[in-house]
């Protein structure tokens, strides 16, 4: 399992001398020892990843998802966990976990950090507004506000993480350099590395996305034409916008605002910004990797102009919240009832087929003892009686002639 | 999966005794060879990592991708493998 972490001793020093390059730093004599190189690498890169962090579009969700975390109190970090509150943990969300021993315990770790973070981008989601959601994000900024002249270097630790992730939703996109932005973390499947990365190393620097907008408004174009979506036409306008704003020397803040808007808010939503909706941005990126599952589960129901998720996801909330047979009245009930029910439907007939066969059976003996009696029947010996009469008549009869 | 490899119908026909861990399915030269070095020499030793996980498919897979390096299918072969092994001779 790979773990990043970002300490300079556990680096090789091929590692190191290439962090350095990454971060414009002036390399000591090729035969110098390794310890050279983390003295360097920590005075020059540890300083400024105090501060900062040279920035591409997944920092920023990087950022993003660690504010979430800071603020979220529930989210608690599993391997501090032991194998007992692990395990009791995942219960609570639903799994049932087994044995936790030394080979399975990093398994399931990962599967609650999971599970947690799936969870987290649903209440956040349902309670938080995107107001502010975003108004959060630009206090952060605020804080890097000196930094945003900074060479526009991408440090290697950065490029790691990418490749990182590359590997996890690769499968999905194979352009996903450019459409990473889009997802949320909770849908990465993390490692721990992530959820230890200090907040502190990530920097947002808005002016370099502000000098880049053209660059993310094509790549969110031709992702949109992936998709066969309308173009929004504000996307260009909200560059331009942010563009002179930033010219015209308004305050900075406005044209952060704009600059941190933009990415999540137009490529997430496909949409333009003008007329977005004030639901949080969660809403949007847990929305568009799950679009294919609800696409699947609902084909009839037609893309909402929006492309937000709030009509469509209603009908899975109803169905987890609720006994299934009042959605579906149709359904059968669990076999067991069914069965009795049937049972039920004939438990009258064979009562009555009882009771006939019993009437039956009466009336079959009555008539056998009845048949048994007449042996020693009065009517025998009038047969017989009658006999003899016919035998003395006949008699009489023989001696008369 | 809709059909399965020969691989795959030796080691469900029969009891897997102290077969290496290579007779599973999905699992070659390599993979073994990576999966012997962290101990699991033996198929049933792979079997009991599945049933630690419950017979859980996804974190069995996730497991073995960890483990061995396995792409995602030889990784779903292994488990299938493993799982009608189980609902055979379990």
């Amino acid at each position: 399992m790979p773990v990043f972490v970002e300490d300079p001793a556990q680096f090789s020093k091929p590692r190191l001398k290439s962090e350095l390059i990454a971060h414009n730093v002036t390399l000591p004599a090729a035969e110098s020892k390794k310890h050279v190189y983390m003295e360097l690498y920590s005075k020059c890169i540890g300083l400024k990843s105090a501060a900062d962090f040279s920035s591409d579009e997944e920092d920023v969700q990087e950022s993003q998802d660690c504010e979430e975390r800071e603020k979220d109190p529930e989210m608690i970090d599993p391997c501090g966990l032991t194998d007992d509150e692990l395990k009791a943990t995942l219960l609570q969300y639903g799994v049932e976990a087994g044995p936790i021993v030394g080979t399975t315990r990093s398994l399931y770790e990962r599967k609650l950090q999971r599970l947690m973070e799936l969870a987290g981008g649903r209440r956040h989601s349902e309670t938080e507004n995107a107001d502010r959601y975003s108004y959060s994000e630009d206090e952060l900024e605020d804080d890097q506000d000196s930094e945003q002249g900074r060479a526009e270097t991408v440090s290697l630790v950065a490029d790691k993480q990418h490749v990182d992730s590359d590997i996890q939703i690769g499968r999905h996109f194979p352009n996903n350099k450019k459409v990473e932005y889009h997802y949320h973390q909770c849908f990465l499947p993390s490692s721990r590395m992530r959820f230890r990365r200090d907040p502190g190393h990530f920097e947002f620097n808005p002016r370099r996305n502000a000098g880049n907008q053209r660059n993310v408004a094509e790549s969110s174009n031709t992702e949109r034409r992936n998709q066969d979506l309308p173009l929004p036409v504000t996307l260009e306008h909200e560059a331009v916008q942010s563009r002179t704003s930033s010219i015209l020397g308004l305050p900075t803040e406005s044209v952060q605002e704009a600059a941190t808007s933009f990415p999540d808010k137009c490529t997430m939503t496909n949409r333009p910004l003008c007329i977005t909706p004030k639901t949080s941005p969660l809403i949007r990126q847990i929305k568009v990797p799950i679009k294919d599952v609800l696409m699947e589960m609902f084909p009839e129901t037609k893309p909402t102009p929006t492309g937000i998720a709030a009509t469509r996801r209603r009908p899975i909330k109803g169905a987890a919240g609720r006994p299934v047979h009042f959605k579906y009245p149709d359904l059968p009930a669990s076999p067991m009832a069914q069965q009795r029910h049937a049972v039920e439907r004939h438990m009258v007939p064979l009562w009555v087929q009882i009771l006939v066969f019993l009437i039956l059976g009466c009336l079959l003996y009555v008539i056998y003892a009845s048949m048994e009696n007449r042996l020693d029947n009065p009517f025998v010996t009038l047969l017989d009686n009658l006999s003899v009469v016919t035998e003395r008549e006949t008699k009489g009869m023989s001696l008369q002639a | 999966m809709s059909t399965t490899s020969q691989k795959h119908r030796d080691f469900v026909a029969e009891p897997m005794g102290e077969k290496p861990v290579t007779t599973l399915s999905g699992i070659g030269q390599v993979l073994g060879k990576k999966l012997e070095e962290q101990g699991f020499d033996k198929a049933y030793l792979v079997l009991g990592q599945f049933l630690l996980l419950r017979k859980d498919g996804e974190l069995f897979t996730e497991w073995l991708k960890d483990a061995s390096g396995a792409n995602t299918r030889n990784a779903a072969s292994c488990c299938q493998c493993l799982r009608e092994w189980c609902d055979a001779f379990l």
